[in-house]
């Protein structure tokens, strides 16, 4: 076949729109009315500003000065990570903005300009108000926040960080920055010492909580970092699922965002934590995700990466107790500009603990994705298993992918198995199908969808909104 | 055969700073080779020892470093030995004490142009000016190739000629003696076009202890072919470092085998560049780690022209307290179209205290690639242990029976009969005094 399939330099118009999605659907902003503003860079003053404003516990004001200090003293990790993280001034990044508005509690209360971005997402009216609950974050400041009658009545607990520390102190505090420490990164230091927003959630024992509970957040100043902190808290036997989407409008400098989030899965527990993420590709989104897994228990990442121009995010599960099972689900697409270094770490502190890791990465254009895992089974334990498989797609000649695993296992009483492949959509396949009436580009993206299918069916039902509309119909509905 | 001017007098190699530079007679060589024995040492000197923050050195215990106190042994006695000898034909052999070649054990045939350095220099000069520089070794050890080429008092310099084929492999002997004895083993291979060649290396000790860093380098021309297999069966709380790089031109074929079956310390690293369109290379290895000991390997398979195969397979059974390292990485240079990469590291653990690290990694810039890794670790599944009882052979004996052929399907690729005996020997020996 004499194809202009497989081009040296350039990927055709219809290929590229085949693979690629609609950007535009987070490409818009509004104006900005912040109260609060901590001005750009960073010093003892920001934090104090930060400290003042939200009126924060004088523990949280010391915690976040320490913070710094180890955000200062850790060094950049370009030993092994890419050189484009020099290129975050960090002088230039305002490091708290609010509009001071205190959390909505009503569907009526939530600013016109929020539920203008749910319509721009177009997520249907009957979807919206049909989600357990929906907090969606402004900003810095959870802007909405609303929790259905049925789940608080539940004693379920659905606050913003910065309420749930200081209304919920007994819970919030003994595993606060337990999961993920201050010193774990130097993205983790600077999130400790400048943190705002995020979710809190506590989950009594033996509650299930059916509906998804679910956060949208969004950038929307230049130069803007956010810094968003999120404790999720599962008691015994009980249940709940996360789910976080973003997506930013497009700013022409780079834009900061890094979050930590901890999630505590006690006996018997199931998290599962849901992530879509389409920043623009200006943006550095450097994020730090763990979860402990106590006995029985059981923590699930689904994370899906298509936008930003450089994602550092490895997910973790450490497996404390007994027959814990950690389990990573992640699909990442990189296109021109892109690098989506992406993957999962697995910590098996206990005997008969589980965990399986699943990675599919699709590079377009000259979009770079990466594979990095980390699986560490420990001395003297039995019965651990680990299996890790990732696949990459290669569009195009000058896509790259690269995978790093690391796997260390001590002691016999363990299996542990990693296999990675790398492929491209075969010339022979898209014959195939262009021989039955479809085009190069519908036969491309059929392709790409067939190569990411089984992964995306693992996201829940109630994010096909959001994840839909980012990989399946856009990639499909963009082909003449 | 004029005897070698390059001997240098015993010199200790102190941790990091060494005092002197060794004595060179750069009188009878190249003054481009007295060179670059002068900056590898400068080199040497400069470089940082390697620290926990190299990605290189990730998972090593940094503590086998410390190199003090061992000597380069100018007279070390050619005392008569037992004949070192495995192969029972070889096309020619190479047998040196701590470094130092001994004539009589020695067969060097004519026909084939086997040489040692200062012969080589003689002859050869400047057409070796490319090869014999410091090895590169681009995984972390360039202190260490500094250190051994600045060393270097002699090497085996296998010339093959355009379409010469060696129906017997060239078998070298490095024997260390003495717990502080250093040497510095040097292989350098060159097949012109369509010649094949099947070279056996051989390092081995008197007693414990010693420190051998060594390199070889095989460079294949056109459709020319290379096996290479080095046999490590170093005494116990000896050190061994061993650097390969392996250039393929044009559909060449080169396989280069690791058995590491000694030394408490050994680390191993391997460069093949797939140079030419249609070049072959095949990196296989099994390191058999029992005790404390450490075998840590990291390995390179660069693809630089399209159309290129690489396969890698590399097996580790661990003992006791040891500790294994595998650190691969599959580069598919952009243009390098067409490329098929494999690579594979098996553990199997055989100990409650063992540990096994790999670190299979990939980074792909081209297009129309077939690549795969995959790393497993595990130990004997219960069930094949229960066939194997069930049949009247006892655990320990069906162990050591899955272990060997776990073992062997390494050995089976080595692609020389003669050789694939031999070590297959070697290699259920070494099970047998494990007793497993």
């Amino acid at each position: 076949m004499n194809s202009t399939l497989f081009p040296e330099a350039e990927i055709d118009e219809a290929t590229l729109r085949a693979v690629d999605i609609d950007r535009s659907a987070g490409d818009f902003s509004y104006p900005e009315n912040h109260i609060y503003d901590a001005g750009v860079g960073l010093s003892e003053a920001t934090i104090d500003y930060i400290s003042d404003v939200k009126n924060d516990p004088a523990w949280v004001r010391e915690f976040r000065k320490r913070a710094l200090k180890v955000f200062w003293d850790k060094p950049m990790p370009t030993n092994w990570a890419t050189k484009d993280l020099e290129n975050i001034d960090f002088s230039k990044i305002r490091y708290y903005l609010s509009s001071g508005s205190t959390p909505a509690r009503s569907w009526d209360d939530v600013p016109e300009e929020m539920k203008q971005t749910f319509e721009r997402l177009g997520i249907p009216e009957q979807e919206r108000k049909f989600l357990a609950g929906v907090e969606a974050q402004f900003d810095s400041e959870a802007a909405y926040s609303n929790i259905q009658k049925a789940v608080s009545d539940q004693g379920v607990i659905f606050v913003n960080s910065t309420e749930g520390l200081k209304e919920h102190a007994d819970i919030f505090r003994p595993w606060f920055g337990k999961v993920i420490p201050t010193g774990d990164n130097k993205f983790s230091a600077l999130n400790s010492a400048v943190f705002s927003g995020g979710s809190f959630i506590y989950v009594p024992k033996g509650v299930k909580v059916k509906h998804p509970l679910q956060a949208y957040f969004r950038i929307n100043s230049e130069n803007f970092g956010q810094f968003e902190r999120t404790l999720i808290i599962v008691d015994e036997g009980a249940e709940v699922m996360y789910m976080e989407g973003c997506t930013a409008p497009k700013f022409t400098t780079s834009t900061l965002h890094s979050a930590v989030v901890e999630l505590v899965a006690l006996k018997g527990a199931k998290i599962q934590y849901v992530t879509v993420q389409n920043w623009s590709n200006n943006v550095f989104n450097l994020v730090t995700k763990r979860g402990i897994a106590h006995e029985d228990a059981e923590v699930k990442w689904i994370d899906c990466n298509i936008g930003s121009r450089l994602t550092m995010k490895y997910p973790g599960v450490i497996m404390k107790g007994k027959r814990a099972r950690g389990e990573v689900i992640s699909i990442a697409l990189a296109n021109n500009g892109q690098h989506q270094d992406t993957g999962a770490k697995m910590i098996h502190a206990a005997d008969d603990t589980t965990s399986n890791v699943v990675s599919k990465s699709i590079s377009v254009g000259t979009g770079r994705s990466t594979y990095r895992g980390q699986v560490h089974i420990p001395k003297h334990l039995k019965g651990c298993k680990n299996n890790t498989e990732c696949d990459a797609l290669l569009i195009n000649s000058h896509s790259r992918t690269d995978t790093y695993p690391a796997i260390t296992v001590r002691g016999n009483q363990h299996a542990t198995q990693h296999e990675a492949s790398v492929s491209q959509v075969s010339a022979e396949q898209v014959f195939y199908m262009q021989q039955r009436g479809l085009s190069e580009g519908e036969a491309m993206s059929l392709s790409v969808n067939g190569f990411v299918n089984d992964l995306v069916r693992e996201f829940p039902m109630e994010y096909s909104v959001e994840l839909k509309r980012l990989i399946d119909l856009e990639m499909e509905g963009s082909v003449g | 055969m004029s005897s070698a001017t390059l001997d240098s007098p015993a010199v200790p190699l102190a941790k990091s700073v060494f005092p002197d530079a060794p004595a060179w007679d750069h009188a009878a060589v190249p003054a481009w080779f007295g060179a670059s024995q002068r900056a590898a040492w400068d080199a040497f000197a400069r470089l940082p020892l390697p620290s926990r923050r190299d990605e290189a050195w990730r998972f090593a215990d940094l503590k086998h470093l410390a190199l003090e106190g061992y000597v380069v042994d100018a007279s070390a006695a050619a005392a008569p030995r037992a004949s070192l000898a495995l192969l029972d034909h070889a096309a020619a052999r190479f047998v040196f004490v701590n470094g130092h070649f001994q004539e009589s054990a020695s067969h060097l045939p004519g026909g084939v142009q086997v040489l040692r350095l200062a012969e080589a220099l003689a002859i050869h000069g400047d057409r070796l000016q490319a090869v014999l520089q410091p090895p590169e070794t681009g995984l972390g050890s360039a202190k260490f190739a500094a250190l051994h080429h600045a060393q270097l008092a002699d090497a085996v310099v296998i010339a093959i000629a355009a379409g010469q084929e060696l129906e017997h492999p060239i078998e070298i002997v490095h024997l260390l003696e003495g717990p502080r004895a250093a040497s510095f083993p040097r292989t350098i291979v060159l097949a012109e076009a369509k010649a094949k060649v099947a070279v056996l290396e051989h390092h081995l000790s008197q007693g414990p202890g010693g420190l051998s860093i060594g390199a070889a380098q095989l460079v294949a021309a056109e459709g020319s072919t290379i096996h290479y297999a080095l046999l490590n069966r170093l005494g116990a709380g000896s050190k061994a470092m061993h650097f390969s790089t392996v250039a393929a031109g044009r559909d060449a074929q080169v396989r280069h085998s690791l058995f590491n079956l000694g030394s408490g310390w050994a680390r191993t690293e391997c460069r093949s560049l797939l140079e030419g369109p249609g070049s072959r290379s095949e990196m296989y290895s099994v390191s058999l780690a029992a005790d404390g000991q450490e075998v840590d390997q990291r390995t390179l398979q660069d693809h630089l022209s399209p159309h290129s195969y690489s396969d890698l397979l590399y097996k580790n059974v661990l003992f006791d307290t040891s500790r294994t390292i595998f650190a691969g990485l599959i580069k598919v240079d952009e243009g390098a179209h067409g490329t098929d990469a494999y690579q594979k590291c098996r553990n199997l653990l055989l100990s409650d205290d063992c540990e096994a690290n790999s670190m299979p990694g990939l980074e792909i810039n081209a297009d129309q690639v077939k690549c795969s890794h995959g790393s497993t670790t595990g130990r004997i599944a219960e069930d094949e242990l229960f066939y194997f009882e069930s049949r009247g052979i006892p655990r320990l004996e069906a162990t050591r029976l899955i272990a060997v052929g776990f073992a062997q399907e390494v050995v089976a690729k080595i692609g020389h009969p003669a050789m694939e005996a031999l070590i297959g020997q070697a290699v259920e020996e070494r099970f047998a005094q494990q007793g497993a």
